[in-house]
């Protein structure tokens, strides 16, 4: 009797102590001129209990009747591109590819029940995030085997992963997505996230990670966009973007021949020079007070900015000092009690921090001609000057791809762009010290995916090249979507870079690519059934008239004088009464 | 005695369905097109998400069915944001918004599974119509149509027939009180002709071989943004409130079929109420009614079980 009394007393005295821990942050990177980074964090950790004071029941009663340990859920749109910004935020591990993607960590006694879970689990999130995640069967599932955490598996935990490349990104997530935060989007650094400066962005990603460690429900939920700035603020004069009349385009008066006065401009590269910018106008609105975060927890949200401090300035609402200030960042504690917003000013804006460099840069695409076969072909740089760089990359590729296991090839470019190595890497030749085939599991029609899992190791400042090829398959008349000919999205590959286990992995998704596959035109069964139709018709009037008449020549016919024809037909007359 | 029981217990149940009424209301928006130059059809079924919405049904309580994705869409000049009106007054996407079923999910198949509610038994409850017998529905539904069918996608359509025969496994299983029916498509009235079952009412934007056609487009947007015969249905239902007294027989009177450029239709023939005593708020609007439990047949039913066993 006592103990429970304790325990309310306990959670009525210390609102985000034991019970429950959040915090939210928001850190804006300008990453050039022009592109910033603005990156949400909400991270909620809470006791394992049946009263829920933050933490989403929805989502429990999901963890509860997949027996899930752990879920992740990615929603992401746009390109982020490596070779300019760097690597993701927080090395990649909350980034989201092209479409949604979902994996999880299912205890369960076998695999079929585990998997009958890991479906039953993909459609109640479908319902939950206004996704068609329940597109999620056997033929989009697979394990990974040494990506995405599989590497620390338990024998009684199944890990699953899917991912829908083609599935847009939209409001309609956003909305059940914020629902899950305590205050729900209404105050705190959330209440700047709204959908339509959120989509205007050059790329986006949402993520959910939600897992279940020492009797603890830990849940991060981040979203990161990468602004276009100048975009942003033009649209709150200009909605429709308008070409600027003369006098308003900026010329680059570092040409020598650049003479305004007498019409000579060339204009200037965007992104550079001034820039004054409020937190109101890159997201429509101020922070919206906290008073509903500071019930339920009592660290206040921070916002900080990552720029060098001595070419940019920044103010705040109500001339708030900042709580962090350093020679790279600005740091500003939310008050609880009013509105906030953040003034931006620079001189020179292109001057930013220097960008956390990708490892290694990869892309993916699609060779090869005509509708038959098709080529896989991922190149892969390294960055780093001085050591080799070694990754796994896992792939998955629907069944109607059927690759050809003999055609795995890699070509090592040495940083002169000189040929060093080639060689093929089927599953026979798996000792390549430059490129391995960790895992090959080959497509079943319609049931499972083709699913490829690569160690790769480059060596400093090379270039490398791996290539396969595949066949396409033809899809039953019924299996082509409504937009057919749009092609087939084929899935991001994920690339883990390797490190000494102390440190996190740096994980990147490539592209996702679109494939076209041979459609047949769609209305060509009825062309057919007309076509036979009108054959058929034509066949069986001729031959039935064949069969049943009887042709003679007209002077073959036996001469009948008229008295005689009119005798048979009395004859015929008389007959019936008789 | 069981005689004299069974004829109390019909007496009950008679009385109990003739002062019925509905305890709750359900919306099913459906936009069958995809593709982009299909803008307007999204449009139509948002506006009629953001009136049931305005005037108090829940998200749980819509299914909002779009074939495509338009307000995120790579072409749309203005992202997360779909427009009824060039003056871009009213962004129907807004900031909350609830995607029941979307892109190829929208099917044939799936429609027909949620009228009836058969469904794999994975299926969330936020995509699934659990109605009642006392619940109204206002189903709408939007997309190139033509005598007797409207098609799902570009791929597939569903017939007048099939949604008949729909509403008839409903009525059989007891789940509504009411449907009002609403399609805005070319030819649209053909839709309901084979509608059989009772308390339904229905409203189509063309008559047999009429065209219902797009009110305005929008330079900006490049597209048709909505269709005629909505957007004069939306003009009249902006000016309605939650409390507001105005009946369907006003919502009809104020089609100008000059205006709609097509000859509206309505069936009334399987409906039983007076569209004057019909409040458009019975189909658009949320009304809760608690009523205590005891005077539903399944409460006879049990106290007739308890006499039978004390009979016995």
């Amino acid at each position: 009797m006592k103990l429970p009394a304790l325990y309310a007393l306990v959670l009525a005295l210390a609102p985000g102590g034991l019970a429950n821990a959040y915090d939210e942050r928001l850190d804006i990177t300008p990453l050039t001129g022009e592109h910033w980074l603005v990156s949400f964090d909400f991270n909620l950790s809470s006791a394992v209990s049946h009263h829920h004071q933050l933490f989403p029941r929805v989502l429990e009663g999901v963890l509860a009747s997949s027996n899930a340990s752990e879920l992740h859920l990615r929603f992401g749109q746009g390109y982020w591109d490596a070779d300019n910004w760097g690597l993701t935020p927080n090395n990649g591990a909350n980034v989201a590819g092209t479409g949604v993607e979902l994996w999880a960590r299912i205890a369960a006694d076998s695999y079929p029940d585990a998997e009958a879970s890991w479906f039953s689990l993909a459609n109640s999130l479908s319902g939950m995030f206004c996704a068609s995640l329940n597109f999620i069967d056997s033929a989009h599932t697979t394990s990974p085997k040494s990506v995405l955490g599989a590497f620390d598996t338990n024998h009684s935990l199944y890990l699953f992963h899917g991912s829908l490349p083609s599935e847009p990104v939209c409001t309609e997530n956003l909305t059940p997505y914020l629902k899950l935060l305590p205050c729900k989007g209404a105050a705190g650094v959330s209440s700047l996230l709204d959908g339509h400066h959120l989509f205007e962005s050059q790329w986006q990603s949402m993520s959910i990670d939600l897992s279940v460690e020492d009797g603890r429900l830990h849940l991060r939920q981040s979203i990161y966009a990468v602004l276009h700035v100048d975009r942003t603020l033009e649209r709150r004069i200009n909605p429709v973007p308008e070409p600027e009349p003369y006098e308003a385009v900026k010329c680059d008066s570092s040409r020598d021949y650049s003479n305004p006065q007498n019409g000579i401009c060339y204009p200037r590269i965007p992104g550079i020079g001034e820039i004054n910018v409020t937190l109101s106008d890159l997201f429509g609105s101020p922070i919206k007070n906290g008073a509903c975060l500071s019930k339920i927890t009592s660290k206040s949200p921070q916002i900080c900015l990552h720029i060098p401090s001595d070419n940019w300035s920044v103010t705040a609402s109500d001339e708030l000092s900042p709580a962090i200030k350093s020679v790279d960042q600005i740091c500003y504690v939310i008050p609880p009690d009013s509105d906030f917003d953040l003034s931006i000013h620079s001189e020179t804006r292109e001057s930013v921090l220097p960008k956390t460099p990708s490892p290694i840069l990869a892309s993916r695409h699609l060779v090869g001609w005509g509708q038959e076969r098709g080529g896989f072909h991922s190149v892969y740089k390294s960055t780093s000057g001085d050591s080799p760089v070694s990754f796994v990359t896992y792939e998955v590729l629907p069944w109607f791809m059927r690759v050809y296991l003999h055609s795995f090839t890699y070509t090592l470019f040495d940083s002169a762009g000189a040929e060093v190595a080639t060689g093929s890497f089927s599953a026979s030749n798996v000792s390549s010290d430059i490129a391995q085939l960790l895992y090959y599991k080959p497509a079943q029609p319609r049931v499972s995916p083709s699913h490829i899992e690569m160690l790769l190791t480059i060596p400093a400042g090379s270039k490398l090249v791996t290539m396969y090829q595949f066949e396409k398959s033809l899809l039953y008349y019924n299996e082509y979507p409504p937009d057919a000919n749009r092609g087939f999205d084929i899935s991001p590959a994920i690339v883990e870079v390797l490190t000494d286990s102390s440190s996190p992995r740096a994980v990147f998704r490539t592209t996702s690519s679109l494939l076209s596959l041979p459609t047949p035109d769609f209305s060509m069964p009825y062309n057919v059934i007309i076509l036979t139709s009108t054959v058929i018709a034509l066949a069986f009037g001729t031959i039935f008239n064949l069969v049943t008449r009887t042709f003679v020549y007209a002077e073959d016919l036996p001469k009948q004088s008229l008295a005689k024809k009119l005798r048979a037909k009395l004859s015929k007359i008389t007959s019936m009464f008789s | 005695m069981r005689m004299l029981l069974f004829s109390w217990l019909v007496f009950a149940w008679v009385a109990v369905a003739a002062t019925r009424s509905h305890t709750n209301n359900w919306a099913v928006i459906v936009c069958t097109s995809r593709f982009w130059f299909n803008y307007r059809h999204v449009a139509n079924a948002l506006s009629m998400y953001r009136t049931v919405k305005r005037l108090g049904i829940p998200d749980s309580q819509i299914l909002l069915l779009l074939a495509d994705d338009i307000a995120c869409n790579p072409r749309n000049a203005f992202p997360g944001t779909v427009y009824n009106n060039a003056d871009r007054a009213l962004d129907l996407y807004g900031e909350s918004v609830e995607v029941d079923y979307r892109g190829y999910d929208v099917t044939v198949e799936n429609f027909i599974r949620l009228l009836t509610d058969r469904f794999d038994p994975d299926t969330p409850r936020s995509k699934r119509l659990l109605t009642d017998d006392r619940s109204n529905i206002f189903i709408y539904m939007t997309g190139h149509g033509g005598n007797e069918f409207l098609k799902f996608q570009d791929a597939e359509e569903i017939s007048a027939h099939d949604i008949a025969d729909a509403f008839a496994q409903m009525y059989e299983k007891r789940r509504y009180n009411e449907i009002f029916f609403m399609i805005d498509t070319c030819q649209a009235n053909t839709m309901y002709s084979h509608f059989y079952s009772p308390n339904i009412l229905a409203v189509g934007s063309s008559e047999l071989d009429e065209s219902s056609y797009s009110h305005h487009a929008d330079i900006d947007i490049g597209v048709a943004v909505i269709d005629r015969f909505t957007y004069y249905n939306l003009e009249f239902l902006e000016n309605v409130s939650r409390t507001s007294n105005l009946t369907l027989a006003d919502l009809f009177n104020s089609y100008d079929s000059e205006e709609i450029a097509s000859h509206p239709g309505i069936r009334t023939d399987l409906y039983q109420r007076d569209l004057s005593d019909v409040l458009i708020t019975d189909f658009f609007g949320n009304v809760q009614e608690v009523e205590i439990d005891s005077s539903k047949p399944r409460g006879l039913l049990s106290l007739l079980n308890q006499q039978i066993k004390q009979a016995k």
